[in-house]
């Protein structure tokens, strides 16, 4: 998948000890998440979706300590 | 309404502000993080702060780093932080109630060494009712969360809805394992979370943002219920 801002690739950032997550913008999220559901990926929307300077306003999705980064990165490649 | 349903209702404004302020505070510090998150790592603007007491200097993207786990830590101090306003307040209520009902603290003991302080019978009557009302507080507040409600059905009449006492002898529960047990789940916790535990014995509590509303919701509920309860029962006694 293609961030539909930055038209880069999407990306889970693995950064921190809190558990990969993604930024995404908010217009994209419904497409994401169902991607995400169809693999059941489980997955958590953070509640605070932050705009920058008339830039999109962008969610982070949490995938808990656990996730399967690998696995999360191939199926938003593949969707 | 009387003196001391007035100072109830104040008690209760006041924590229900501090709860407020809490919460306001939770979801304040969380939007920086995320604004300062998104700012840097989305967008790759930089800056630099600079401690003046370590003399430490961090730029923008180690600071981003620090976001998530930061957001962590203030999930779990938020969530400490409100839990514990439950167990203030009923403290609180107990030295106003104790104050204006000596007859429930008659039974205490006297320390001879207060009395031989005072210069006045007054002076001596009213060190020992102080003395005799915070030993009773101690009494009652050293134990579980139960032990509060019991002693708050049997002085205040007290009704609670069952589900708001036991979540929060389980949020209590789940706030002693994150603050003595380093967040792992023990006999402890199952003991103290009575018919509502969350977690089996050996998990690892990761607080989340719903978390910290629930205890946000289940201790004003509380609050308020011990406050309407108290002050119907000055009416009665």
């Amino acid at each position: 998948m293609t961030d539909i801002e930055t038209k880069r690739r999407l990306t889970v950032n693995t950064e921190g000890n809190a558990g990969p997550y993604l930024m995404v913008p908010l217009d994209q999220l419904p497409e994401v998440r169902n991607v995400l559901q169809q693999n059941g990926i489980g997955h958590v929307v953070a509640p605070d979706a932050i705009g920058l300077n008339g830039r999109p306003v962008i969610a982070i999705i949490d995938f808990g300590r656990s996730a399967d980064v690998g696995r999360i990165q191939a199926v938003l490649d593949a969707a | 309404m009387g003196e001391l349903a007035l100072a109830i209702q104040s008690l209760r404004d006041n924590y229900a502000r501090v709860l407020n302020e809490l919460h306001d505070d939770y979801v304040h510090t969380r939007m920086l993080w995320q604004t300062l998150h998104v700012w840097v790592q989305r967008y790759g603007e930089n800056l630099t702060i600079e401690n003046p007491i370590t003399r430490s200097s961090v730029n923008g993207a180690d600071l981003a780093g620090k976001a998530r786990p930061s957001m962590q830590r203030l999930t779990n101090r938020s969530f400490k932080d409100i839990v514990a306003q439950l167990e203030l307040f009923v403290a609180e209520l107990l030295r106003l109630w104790l104050l204006n009902n000596t007859e429930l603290i008659a039974a205490k003991g006297l320390n001879v060494g207060t009395l031989l302080e005072s210069q006045t019978l007054e002076e001596a009557q009213d060190a020992a009712v102080r003395e005799a009302v915070e030993s009773t507080i101690v009494d009652k507040m050293l134990g579980r969360p139960e032990k509060w409600f019991g002693y708050l059905k049997n002085q205040l009449r007290l009704r609670l809805d069952g589900r708001g006492e036991a979540s929060f002898c389980e949020m209590k529960a789940r706030r002693d394992v994150l603050e003595h047990n380093s967040g792992i789940v023990n006999a402890a916790y199952i003991d103290k979370a009575k018919v509502a535990p969350k977690y089996k014995v050996g998990d690892d509590v990761q607080l989340k943002d719903q978390d910290v509303d629930e205890a946000y919701h289940v201790t004003l509920h509380l609050i308020d219920a011990i406050a309407a309860s108290a002050i119907a029962a000055t009416r009665t006694r």
